[in-house]
């Protein structure tokens, strides 16, 4: 039977608060060392401290419509439902927030002029290469980048929006530091 | 006349026993009020009435969480999406609700949770459902539970990071990395809402002290804008020496 070895506590009511703690907390370095890692359809993150990953899952509704993997990251609650370059997500960035969205495309995009193969996943990128114009829905203050890339036999979009255009240089490294916990297998 | 003197003594007998009875029974009542007062519980305790409404609320940690941390939740979802989640981010507090799938006692709680963001008394508060993961419980039961676009986690090892002891149990998290601030279990949503409330006001009062700018609380909020602008105590750049600064 599911769930069989924990108990119901649905006949008691017991809740507890602690008050007045600080709104800030320093993170320790326990849980700085073990970060949590997301892994699907040959698609790993290892999740830096402070962001939130969610890796939606490659669907074949069986009639020859296949959805690619989408790995979506940012530094602010990412909600269940989510568009694959943010909707409902990009509204919510403050001044120091990042959201990130790799997308996989099918077969007939591997090695296009569109999908220039690469031989690394880009770890890094250029701040110069963000402009307003890149987002995919305007918010103002807000800018994006769009990197196409075939690595592996697969081809993908990375999409990078920044809560504030102003901050690029100061919030680029926690980008890098997230795409720096990026590993993608080959295509089998 | 024989007669009437039996009914009498019959009577008087009944009255007697009545009488034994009821002695009795005041002497029990009267013993189960002293063990309830060795106990430790008073009847004129308003307190007391307070918990027949459910909720019990003190200013006390936890022993089951270490004060402070919490652990972002990697899991599923009951589509299958793989996810980490954190707790601990946004302005928001987070509300992790424990529940399973076939508890008769959390079906109310499946019923009440409906979005992502709830808005209780004057707080919103983001809203996470955690079921035992997938090999523990069925995802397509908790997927059939949901109520509309609420987020359900499937994670086992969330409820061993939270130490949950059954379900349905319920752990508050503070945000911007504020950590547990409350844990506990409810029957009913009402209870559940009280606590909300009650910690939606606390949070309320407790950034009100910081906003009186004493030294210690200039010190915290410059600490929190320091972290929040990536500098962590004993960065180098915090420090510099003689002449590294132009002009």
């Amino acid at each position: 039977m599911l769930a069989s070895s924990r108990t119901t506590l649905g006949s008691t009511t017991h809740l507890v608060i602690s008050m007045a703690r600080p709104h800030y907390r320093v993170v320790s370095e326990d849980h700085e060392r073990s970060r949590p890692i997301v892994e699907a359809h040959g698609l790993i993150v290892v999740v830096p401290s402070g962001w939130e990953v969610r890796l939606r899952r490659s669907l074949d509704d069986g009639e020859g419509v296949v959805s690619y993997p989408v790995v979506h990251a940012a530094t602010v609650p990412l909600p269940p439902d989510r568009g694959d370059y943010g909707s409902n997500v990009v509204e919510s960035l403050g001044t120091h927030d990042v959201f990130v969205s790799l997308v996989e495309f099918g077969e007939e995009a591997v090695d296009t002029d569109l999908f220039p193969k690469v031989e690394a996943f880009p770890e890094t990128i250029d701040a110069s290469g963000f402009h307003p114009r890149q987002l995919q829905r305007l918010i103002p203050g807000q800018a994006g980048q769009q990197v196409f890339f075939t690595f592996g036999g697969r081809a993908f979009c990375l999409y990078v929006v920044l809560g504030s255009y102003a901050m690029v240089n100061q919030v680029l490294p926690t980008v890098e530091g997230l795409l720096a916990g990026i590993a993608i297998a080959p295509s089998s | 006349m024989t007669a009437v003197y039996a009914i009498v003594i019959a009577l008087s007998l009944v009255i007697l026993f009545l009488g034994v009875l009821v002695v009795g029974l005041l002497r029990s009542h009267a013993e189960v009020l002293k063990r309830l007062d060795r106990l430790g519980v008073r009847l004129d305790d308003p307190e007391l009435h307070r918990h027949e409404t459910t909720l019990a609320v003190r200013a006390a940690g936890s022993d089951s969480v270490d004060p402070g941390a919490y652990k972002d939740i990697v899991g599923t979802t009951p589509e299958g999406d793989t996810v980490s989640v954190s707790p601990g981010l946004g302005e928001d507090p987070t509300l992790l609700a424990f529940l399973s799938t076939s508890c008769s006692s959390c079906t109310n709680f499946w019923e009440r949770f409906n979005a992502p963001v709830s808005l209780i008394g004057r707080t919103r508060f983001r809203v996470a459902v955690v079921t035992l993961g997938p090999d523990e419980e069925s995802p397509t039961r908790a997927a059939g539970l949901r109520r509309g676009s609420v987020d359900v986690l499937m994670s086992s090892q969330a409820w061993d990071d939270y130490s949950v002891p059954g379900a349905p149990y319920f752990v508050l998290v503070a945000p911007d990395g504020g950590g547990v601030v409350g844990e506990g279990t409810a029957s009913t949503f009402a209870a559940l809402e009280e606590f909300l409330t009650d910690a939606g006001n606390d949070r309320d009062w407790d950034r009100s002290r910081l906003s009186d700018r004493t030294d210690a609380d200039r010190e915290k909020i410059v600490d929190r804008d320091l972290r929040n602008a990536g500098l962590e105590p004993n960065d180098p750049r915090l420090y510099h020496a003689p002449g590294d600064i132009d002009g």
